[in-house]
């Protein structure tokens, strides 16, 4: 008994497949080949962020080195501090309104475009400059705190957890390679193969439902679960091609940009992925099961793999909602440790073989008792 | 002509044949609170074309696909080859043909892998010799991609598909759909010749005619149930035949009713009139007078039809459809 259905479902659909894997390949790709241009662009941001910078002196009286830009028609600049948080519009605004309202204080007006002081090391200070300009107005720099001292700006956004959910909660370090790939591309990867992966996961009944060759096929005296299982096969070998595919563009395009690409680690985060995508397919092949419209099932599959991914995201943006890991699939992928090297959670893959493995019983016993719609 | 196994008019299954082909009883699908079928009776036997007839909706398509497996009986008995429909599905179709009364086909592929794919699935490569010659009858071109067939074509290949691997029963539902009359004739030949070959031909059609000239045995349903199950030649001599005379003269309505005669009408010096039993004697009455024209026809099937549904069903014509069964 040779694989027919198998073969004949990878030869009715190789083409799209060859398609989305170069679209993939590009991406994957083209990203990686950024890497280089990203450093440099970093290192811009680091040397003059925001028209202001502060430097630390530790030991042995926590001396603050401030230093500004010269603003050219600058008639005198008024450097401000405080303990708390704030923004220029607020400083500006509060400048213009009823002066007891300030809780900052000067900690220098003059002409000069630095400031060495003594601070309590214990307070997070923040500054801004203010600057006079001739024509009677007002601006300012941004603002700089001592709490960020040592971080760069990139480092200060991956404090965040808006940020460091895309790389499951870890304040991972951004540029380096792997860091860069995790961030840039792997924290959506899996929502975009995994849109493929429902479509592909529907498509196992439905193209023969809504093109209406079911009633020929399983006129053939092959089982109905025969037809679902060595669809579920095709699928998965397609899936496996689109894990690989990623990790492909990424080694040839960190190559060939002169980075050390760490082979191994990149292929596990891209492979990773691989029983993911199969049970998202799984999953959507039960809907194609259990729906009559076909239409319908293929809309319910896209949404779910939207809801899984928020699901994911939302999951690492506290300890409080740590538990939506466990109602997503996509929490039992992490790209971000498999990327870093720790590769010990196997258990988390042995759960979504089971998870699949159930869903694909399912979907047999369910289709072995449908009626086929004409 | 091979008609064997027919079972006798009006009582399916009393004239059990040895080993019936397919078998019936009582079978019932209603889908939710729609009925699709409803108490259905028929015993078919090996070696006959079995004609299936009935109006859009009226349940044929039900009974095929619950034959098939494809959808499940709610009630009753249904046996195929012997075997029950659901249990022993698998064998079933391993040595069952299928015609589907609508259907699609993988557009991207040539006519030859399709039918070489479906020949794979039934582990029956040995048939292609089969399939090729059933290709040249219908005069069907492999080489052909399916996307660029045209409705007639696209038929033959689900005929062929349905026929290439010898199978001892053919389903057909509306098999002559889309072909030109030539290559229906050849599909009646062929129907023939597998029936001659001790095969049994099942065949849906809401064409009377068509099933007049292939069929040995015909079984009429409407709105879900059976309303007969009669051989045609039965059938056909049971509705008589219908005797069209023109005399020069005017003759009396009286000098017509005899013994055998019904249904007279006249219209002038014409009378039409439906004839059973010793056509001989009602020729030789009608002699006497002096006649213009004469013609006898066979009671027509489409009238057949429109008469028992008309007697049997409340008097809607064929085709009025109206059940809600598929």
């Amino acid at each position: 008994m040779g694989m027919h259905l198998l073969w004949m479902t990878l030869r009715q659909t190789w083409k799209g497949l060859l398609v989305f894997s170069c679209i993939l390949l590009f991406i994957s790709w083209g990203m990686t080949m950024v890497y280089p241009e990203f450093l440099k662009m970093q290192e811009e941001d680091l040397s003059e962020a925001q028209g202001i910078s502060l430097a630390w002196q530790d030991e042995p009286d926590h001396i603050i080195n401030l230093t500004w830009k010269p603003v050219p028609g600058a008639v005198n600049y008024t450097v401000l501090e405080n303990n708390q948080s704030f923004d220029i519009s607020t400083i500006i605004a509060l400048l213009g309104g009823d002066p007891s309202n300030l809780t900052i204080s000067v900690a220098y007006v003059g002409t000069g475009t630095s400031l060495v002081k003594a601070v309590d090391a214990n307070q997070t200070w923040y500054y801004t400059v203010l600057v006079a300009l001739a024509d009677g107005n007002m601006t300012g720099t941004g603002v700089v705190t001592t709490r960020d001292i040592g971080l760069t700006v990139y480092e200060k956004m991956m404090e965040q957890p808006a940020y460091s959910a895309f790389s499951g909660g870890r304040n991972i370090n951004i540029f380096s390679f792997t860091g860069f790939v995790d961030i840039e591309l792997m924290s959506y990867w899996a929502l975009m193969i995994g849109f493929y992966a429902a479509y592909f996961g529907v498509g196992t009944v439905s193209r023969d439902v809504e093109r209406k060759t079911m009633d020929i096929l399983l006129s053939t005296p092959i089982s109905r679960r025969r037809l679902l299982l060595e669809r579920g096969a095709a699928v998965t070998l397609a899936m496996l091609l689109l894990s690989v595919v990623g990790a492909v563009g990424v080694i040839v395009g960190g190559t060939q940009a002169g980075v050390d690409v760490p082979v191994g680690d990149v292929m596990a985060a891209f492979v990773g992925c691989w029983p993911l995508l199969v049970a998202i397919a799984a999953l959507s092949m039960l809907l194609s099961v259990v729906m009559n419209d076909q239409k319908a099932a293929m809309g319910l599959s896209f949404a779910l793999v939207l809801v899984f991914y928020v699901l994911n995201y939302a999951s690492f943006l506290s300890m409080g909602l740590r538990f939506l890991r466990w109602a997503t699939p996509m929490g039992y992928y992490d790209h971000t440790g498999l990327m870093i090297g720790d590769w010990t959670r196997w258990g988390d893959v042995g759960a979504m073989f089971a998870l699949t493995a159930a869903i694909a019983l399912l979907a047999v016993w369910l289709f072995e008792r449908k009626e086929l719609p004409t | 002509m091979v008609t064997s196994a027919g079972a006798p008019t009006g009582d399916p299954g009393a004239d059990r044949p040895s080993r019936p082909v397919i078998e019936l009883k009582g079978l019932t699908k209603y889908y939710g609170r729609h009925r699709g079928i409803e108490g259905v009776d028929l015993t078919i036997g090996r070696g006959e074309v079995f004609g299936f007839l009935g109006p859009n909706g009226s349940g044929k398509t039900t009974t095929i696909r619950t034959m098939l497996d494809l959808i499940r009986r709610t009630g009753g008995e249904c046996r195929v080859l012997g075997l029950d429909s659901e249990k022993g599905s698998k064998e079933i179709r391993r040595r069952t043909g299928y015609l589907p009364g609508e259907y699609g086909l993988y557009e991207a592929l040539t006519v030859e892998a399709f039918l070489g794919f479906l020949l794979d699935l039934r582990d029956a490569r040995a048939s292609e010799g089969r399939m090729r010659e059933l290709a040249s009858i219908f005069e069907l071109d492999l080489g052909r991609r399916i996307s660029e067939l045209s409705k007639g074509n696209r038929q033959k290949v689900g005929l062929v598909q349905a026929f290439m691997h010898d199978p001892e029963l053919v389903i057909l539902d509306e098999p002559t759909s889309g072909l030109d009359p030539i290559m229906q004739q050849r599909f009646y030949a062929l129907a023939r010749r597998e029936c001659a070959r001790g095969h049994t031909v099942f065949m849906s059609s809401h064409l009377l005619s068509e099933v007049e000239s292939v069929c040995d045995r015909v079984a009429i349903v409407r709105e879900g149930r059976l309303v007969t199950v009669e051989r045609i030649d039965e059938l056909k001599e049971r509705f008589g035949k219908v005797l069209h005379v023109t005399f020069d003269s005017d003759v009396p309505r009286a000098a017509l009713e005899m013994p055998g005669v019904t249904d007279v009408h006249q219209e002038g010096r014409s009378y039409t009139m439906t004839v059973r039993g010793d056509v001989d004697r009602v020729v030789k009455a009608v002699a006497s007078h002096r006649v213009v024209s004469l013609t006898m026809e066979t009671y027509h099937l489409e009238q057949l039809f429109f008469d028992l549904y008309g007697a049997k069903a409340g008097g809607n014509g064929p085709g009025s459809g109206g059940g809600e069964a598929r």
